[in-house]
């Protein structure tokens, strides 16, 4: 009798726990993947601040006449591109073109000292450098945070309640390889 | 074998202990006498209690554990409000003098205890204890610097400072004024030293800690915060009382390893106790 009683009181608590783990479980992938959401987030606010600036920075460039022209055109479409982009793929890679003309429209107009010594263009200048580490802080931690959504659905127990919530793998935050092309900056140009 | 792998060992002991019926073997010599059998009704009532708590007990930390893992170590830099975990060196900004160990740190924590004996019982029992909890300070990683508001934190540090004095060790000068200064002697009635123990924890400036917070606007207006700190933000403890603070210098990786240990002791040592000293009960009562 004694036994029978101990017995059942400890499995109600063996079932309570078992409950409470799976909730635990459903709870923490619930919670990942609102994390993974918010990342992005955080990510995009930072890409628009970024585009929004760029127009500045083209018309404060194009005051100066003999302005390498491409280097805007470039700069222009690649902002174009990067408000235009859908996919997480697409966005990696648009914001990577950005990044790289950005870098050039920089390089190049170490040509031109007055432009450089300009109030106006190395505010813009800091102030898209400062996010442009942002971003890539923001990306390394989105990262980590889709690696840790990745490993834990695909982990016992969590990938039992995983397959029935229809969690899938999500992608990083990154440039497809073949598509990461170093930006050729010729300085001589002008 | 490392410290968490010892601790894992212990637990597991413990609770193969428990299993394997040190509570009804306890409630079986406790029949032997009525006076044995009213001390093992109320031992084994409070372990029930002890266990049931000790088994939800366990699954917060299993939580707790759970959002630590799922949340990446973050850089000041690409902090962002809501929940956080950043880990950096305490900055050397405004430290105060640690009240016991009088050592420069930027958090402290202390408790003054007496030894209390009266007939068999005998304890100590806390006459003075403090923090600065109400006092910020600043994290710094290679990328920024940020506050740290760490009222309504749980704060993990080890002991830093501990001393114990009696009747033939004085009081160092030092604490002894403090305890002064807030209307505590150190001496008893008839000018002998009380039996005393000082026990301090504190941040030291350029210490490691890790910090999970909430990271939000902060409300401080300082008059001189230190160049190069992230300006409208800083971790502190969410609007929610339920939502996580943790304060300490320990690893991220150490953290999670002490709550997993936690939440099995919790657990596996809950339902052990519920189970054994139900079964005492049930014996002790004559519940046949």
């Amino acid at each position: 009798m004694i036994t029978a009683t101990v017995g059942t009181v400890v499995a109600f608590f063996a079932v309570l726990g078992l409950f409470l783990y799976l909730v635990t479980v459903f709870n923490g992938l619930i919670r990942l993947k609102v994390n993974i959401d918010k990342a992005w987030a955080n990510i995009d606010v930072l890409l628009k601040q970024r585009h929004d600036l760029v127009p500045n920075l083209v018309a404060v460039v194009k005051g100066y006449k003999d302005f390498e022209q491409k280097t805007l055109t470039d700069l222009t479409a690649a902002r174009t591109a990067s408000l235009g982009a859908v996919s997480l793929s697409d966005k990696a890679q648009a914001a990577e073109t950005l990044t790289g003309s950005l870098n050039r429209l920089f390089a190049v107009v170490e040509n031109y000292p007055q432009l450089k010594a300009q109030q106006n263009f190395l505010e813009l200048q800091k102030t898209l450098s400062d996010l442009e580490s942002q971003v890539a802080d923001r990306r390394s931690f989105y990262n980590d945070t889709v690696a840790a959504y990745n490993a834990r659905i695909a982990q016992f127990p969590d990938v039992l309640l995983a397959g029935g919530m229809k969690l899938t793998r999500r992608d990083l935050f990154q440039a497809a390889e073949g598509e990461k092309g170093i930006v050729q900056v010729n300085l001589a140009a002008s | 074998m490392s410290p968490p792998a010892l601790r894992r060992l212990g637990a597991f002991f413990f609770v193969l202990f428990l299993v394997s019926g040190g509570t009804p073997v306890f409630a079986y010599y406790s029949s032997y006498s009525s006076a044995d059998q009213g001390r093992g009704i109320l031992f084994c009532a409070a372990g029930l209690v002890g266990g049931v708590a000790a088994f939800f007990w366990g699954f917060a930390q299993l939580r707790t554990k759970r959002l630590m893992q799922d949340i990446p170590l973050s850089t000041v830099r690409a902090m962002a409000p809501g929940l956080v975990e950043i880990s950096g060196s305490a900055v050397d900004w405004c430290p105060f003098e640690g009240p016991l160990s009088g050592r420069k740190c930027v958090y402290y924590e202390y408790e003054i205890e007496q030894y209390v004996s009266s007939g068999k019982n005998c304890h100590w029992e806390t006459i003075l204890s403090g923090n600065s909890k109400t006092s910020p300070f600043f994290i710094q990683d290679e990328t920024g610097m940020v506050m740290v508001a760490p009222e309504g934190s749980k704060v993990i540090i080890p002991r830093a400072y501990q001393l114990e004095t009696g009747v033939f060790t004085e009081v160092p000068g030092r604490i002894s004024d403090f305890m002064d200064r807030r209307g505590v002697s150190c001496r008893s009635f008839f000018g002998f030293e009380k039996k005393l123990r000082f026990t301090e924890r504190h941040l030291e400036p350029v210490d490691k800690v890790f910090v999970m917070g909430t990271c939000q606007e902060s409300s401080a207006r300082l008059t001189e915060p230190p160049s190069g700190a992230t300006s409208g933000l800083c971790v502190a403890k969410g609007l929610r009382s339920s939502e996580v603070f943790i304060l300490s210098d320990e690893s991220q990786r150490e953290l999670e390893s002490s709550f997993g240990d936690h939440a099995f002791f919790g657990i596996f040592g809950g339902l052990a106790l519920i189970g054994g000293c139900l079964y005492g009960l049930l014996n002790l009562l004559g519940i046949a």
